[in-house]
């Protein structure tokens, strides 16, 4: 198989400009973009999220919808509703801006579980049932939430079986000084990004995504893989392990590295430099550990896993 | 297009029943038809390529299968069930799903069935499976290690062709190596078709009818018939020795038959020597001792009263048993039935008759001595040549005036019981070579002989009429080098057969508390230790040496490239840890150029081992020059 990432390539040079200083964090949430996942950022308010999500939906030529969360936000506010019609004496179906390609969900911790959980299970499923209808979501459907790491009052921490849901969770961090002093420099770009011309189109997201399955796993990275699922599972320090939509999310977004990387075939670094994204936030800690530094621990457990070759 | 996996099941299933025709007619009925079953059944479970019955549960089998081993096994009969266990094992490895172990465990299980085998017997059908087994193993090891790389490899017919060609000239290599262990092998004394035609054997050796006139010439035949061990302090001289094998009482006029006497004879033992002896097959049931042999320590051996040992069957192979047997006594016996013992052919020569007349003397013993003497004075002894015809004694009294011992032994026993005087013919060995480095006696087949003995005042006198015999046969012995490496390598064997062949531990256990403080010293058992280690140390040396031959065949490519890759980079004072990407690890290499060349390895290695690509040689060679290649600087 050709591996033919230019455009990706030529998607990550684009965005950059808008993005400076934060191109790790960009090529994270391709990633899970390109793997059909979905991101959680957990970072401080005005650190770009929005210009990070806008930039993947404009640049791919999808839609996008934002949700902020607060805490009187009704799950139907998301998915929206049936609205009568005088005119035509039925009900009609009004979507929410779950119906976009490209949903930003800001501050999702300030949700009310209920609506939390009917966002969740959308994700899940891909699709909305409203009032015993069921409704597709569009494809490809891609969610980045954002959660504020410090705790605030009137917030409903995500539920660590629902953070499963995530393909990632990333941070996108303070900027450098030099990165912020581009940006100071050049002022808010936030008009020219919605100006950009889109390098792929619906249609080639999804054919890059069906690209991306066919990337070649090796029985030897299964059992590296195996290994590490089984490290999590086996720990003295961990309560609960990786599931195995953790194991699937470990095989999906390292095809989509080797990928990006232009290889059709998966290495152990695919895994190995993804794992503080990929495992970190799917593992509990236990009870007497909870104090250490959840991060440290869970790496120190993955990261020791010997490779295959 | 040949598929690999199919090729290899197939060897497989062919080794494992090659395995089990090697014992099957050693082991119980129902362990074969279990073997079998289980082997269809594993064909059945193969073809459908799922774990009918879970590894766990089979393993548990086989635990209970080998404990129950340990409770059926017993000192006298050790090898049969280790084999029926092996062939249970065996079959049980065939139900289960099968890994590249449970191949190897195929293999080796029904390697050591074959050589089990051995054990029990060797003859033509051992070579055919041997044969086989070590081909097949061969060809089918090879296109394992193909197979656990690529489960769903297919070669062409030719490629197919140049494996099998390239395995067998595995085997052909190692025979100079069968050669040396050829020395080490269980092997008969006789050659193995010989059993065919037991019946008329124109050599000599011992053998339970005497025939005369049947064939003309007589082969000297140098093999080693027994091996006996005695005490060195038993004042015996071997030359004059005479090993008891079968007594028979009815002469046709050709033959000496044996006809069933009920008699009691008995001896007064004065003088017990007591002898370890190795008989080699004879394909009869009498068991040889020295004369009169008065114990035989051996399982399913019965004493007939004139002194003849029959052991339950056919002998057919080696085997190992002490007796006890006093060289002067004189067999006696009360009362014998004179009819059967002056029993005469039909049609007896008048010539003959008169002869008989002639010689008669005023008692028994004067006859006696007369007869004898006639016959070492007036005739000769041969080998060739021999009288034959229908009446084979009168042409040898009259006519040719030579012959064999048989000859002798025949016309006295005519000629005595012509006289009314009760004579027996007897058959064995006279005679027996000393070899110094073993310290044991050989009783070669040329030394087979015939005698008689004679009823005298109720005692079984023995009389032997053939002339010069021990210049004649025994004082031919050549002392020149040949000899003596015949000698040494004969030492070597019975060493050999005395640790490994018949080991029969109810007989060493009983003859340990037997003869303890008798014939074995604790020294003479320190000795035989000391014979024996040697060989020890040859087979670890030999095992050791096919454990690293397969161990570095087995190691793939991959593996040799990613140890000679680390070692490299280790030597440049990188050193990879186990939870390092290859990648990963080349990155953090500072020196630019190591770097550039490491990861030209690197991302072609990666190519192939993450793809799980088939390395051939000629890959190999190139990622192993990219290794090389790491070590130039500058």
């Amino acid at each position: 198989m050709e591996v033919k990432n230019e455009k990706i390539k030529k998607i990550l040079r684009t965005l950059s400009q808008f993005l400076q200083g934060k191109e790790e964090a960009l090529r994270l949430s391709l990633i899970t973009f390109f793997s059909n996942g979905h991101l959680l950022i957990e970072d401080l308010p005005g650190l770009g999220k929005t210009t990070l999500a806008v930039g993947i939906a404009k640049i791919t030529g999808l839609s996008f919808g934002r949700v902020q969360a607060t805490s009187d936000l009704l799950p139907t506010d998301i998915t929206g509703l049936s609205i009568y019609n005088k005119q035509t004496e039925k009900f009609e179906f009004h979507p929410g801006p779950i119906f976009n390609n490209v949903v930003l969900v800001d501050e999702i911790n300030r949700a009310t579980p209920k609506t939390q959980s009917a966002l969740l299970e959308a994700m899940g499923e891909k699709q909305v049932t409203i009032e015993g209808q069921t409704y597709k979501l569009p494809k490809p459907f891609f969610v980045i939430a954002t959660q504020n790491p410090v705790e605030q009052y009137g917030t409903f921490p995500l539920p660590e079986s629902q953070m499963d849901r995530f393909m990632m969770k990333i941070s996108i961090g303070y900027p450098s000084r030099e990165a912020e002093r581009e940006i100071l420099k050049g002022g808010s770009k936030r008009e020219q990004l919605y100006k950009i011309q889109p390098i792929m189109d619906k249609d080639q997201v999804i054919e890059t995504q069906k690209e991306i399955d066919q990337v070649y796993l090796s029985d030897k990275i299964v059992e590296y893989i195996l290994d590490i699922a089984e490290a999590t599972r086996r720990s003295k320090y961990f309560s609960a392990g990786l599931s195995i939509r953790g194991t699937l999310a470990l095989v999906k977004t390292a095809k989509t590295s080797a990928y990006f990387n232009g290889r059709d075939y998966v290495i152990p670094e695919d895994i190995k430099s993804l794992l503080p994204y990929t495992v970190v936030h799917r593992v509990l800690l236990h009870e007497v550990y909870e104090n250490t530094d959840h991060r440290e621990i869970v790496l120190s457990v993955v990261e020791n896993i010997p490779v295959p070759a | 297009m040949i598929k690999v996996k199919n090729v290899v099941y197939v060897l497989s299933y062919l080794i494992g029943f090659i395995g089990f025709l090697a014992v099957f007619r050693f082991v119980g009925g129902l362990y074969s038809a279990v073997f079998l079953s289980l082997l269809i059944f594993g064909i059945f479970v193969d073809r459908n390529e799922r774990e009918v019955i879970p590894r766990i549960f089979l393993n548990l089998i086989s635990l209970t299968v080998v404990i129950f081993l340990f409770f059926r096994v017993s000192e006298e009969d050790l090898v049969v069930p280790v084999l029926e266990t092996l062939l249970l094992l065996l079959g049980i490895k065939f139900v289960e799903k099968k890994e590249f172990r449970d191949f190897m465990q195929i293999y080796t299980i029904s390697v050591f069935l074959l050589a089990g085998s051995a054990l029990l017997t060797i003859d033509i059908s051992f070579m055919f499976f041997f044969i086989f087994l070590f081909f097949s193993t061969v060809l089918a090891i090879i296109l394992l290690t193909y197979y656990s790389q690529d489960r769903d490899l297919s070669f062409d017919k030719d490629v197919f062709k140049k494996i099998i060609k390239g395995s067998s000239a595995i085997p052909l290599m190692a025979v100079p190596f069968t050669a040396l262990l050829f020395v080490v092998l269980p092997r008969t004394e006789q050659p193995v078709f010989s059993f065919f035609n037991l019946g008329s054997q124109g050599k000599t050796g011992f053998s339970d009818i005497v025939e005369l006139g049947d064939v003309s010439h007589i082969q000297e035949v140098e093999t080693v018939a027994m091996r006996i061990k005695i005490n060195r302090k038993m004042d015996i001289n071997p030359e004059n020795v005479y090993i008891r094998g079968v007594v028979l009482n009815f002469f046709d006029g050709k033959r000496w038959l044996r006809k069933n006497v009920d008699e009691n004879d008995y001896v007064e033992i004065k003088n017990p020597v007591l002898q370890e002896i190795i008989l080699e097959p004879t394909g009869r049931r009498y068991i040889l001792a020295f004369d009169t042999p008065v114990k035989i320590n051996l399982r399913g051996v019965q004493k007939d009263g004139d002194y003849v040992y029959r052991y339950r069957k056919n002998i057919y192979s080696r085997i190992k048993y002490t007796a006890i047997s006093d060289i002067k006594a004189v067999i006696k016996s009360d009362q014998i039935n004179r009819r059967i013992y002056t029993q005469l052919p039909k049609d007896i020569h008048q010539e003959v008759r008169n002869l008989a007349h002639k010689l008669k003397g005023d008692n028994t013993k004067k006859t006696v001595d007369n007869v004898i003497s006639h016959l070492r004075n007036s005739y000769r002894y041969t080998l060739t040549n021999l009288p034959a015809g229908d009446d084979p004694v009168y042409r040898f009294l009259f006519v040719d005036k030579k012959g064999n011992c048989e000859y002798f032994a025949s016309s006295a026993a005519l000629l005595l019981r012509l006289n009314k005087i009760p004579v027996r013919l007897v058959a064995g060995y006279r005679g027996m070579r000393y070899n110094e480095i073993g310290d044991y006696y050989i009783v070669p087949y040329k030394y087979a002989h015939t005698w008689i003995e004679v009823y005298i005042n109720g005692e079984w006198i023995r009389f032997d009429p053939t002339p010069s015999y021990s210049a004649y046969v025994i004082g031919k012995e050549k002392g020149g080098l040949s000899e003596k490496i015949r000698l040494i390598f004969d030492a070597v064997e019975y060493a050999y057969i005395n640790s490994i062949i018949n080991y029969d531990i109810k007989n060493q256990l009983s003859l340990l508390r037997k003869t303890e403080g008798f014939v074995f010293s604790f020294g003479k058992d320190l000795k035989k230790v000391k014979e024996f280690l040697p060989y020890v140390l040859v087979s670890i040396v030999l095992g050791m040496f096919v454990f690293l031959f397969v161990k570095i065949r087995l190691e793939s490519y991959e593996e040799r490239l990613i140890k000679r890759f680390n070692k490299k980079m280790e030597k440049l004072g990188y050193k990879r840890k186990e939870n390092e990407g290859l990648e990963e690890f080349t990155k953090r290499i500072r020196d630019d150029e190591i770097r550039k060349k490491a990861l030209i390895f690197v991302k072609e290695f990666e190519g192939v081992y993450y793809t799980d690509k088939k390395i051939d040689k000629n890959l190999y060679k190139e990622l192993l020059s990219h290794i090389d290649n790491i070590n130039i600087k500058g």
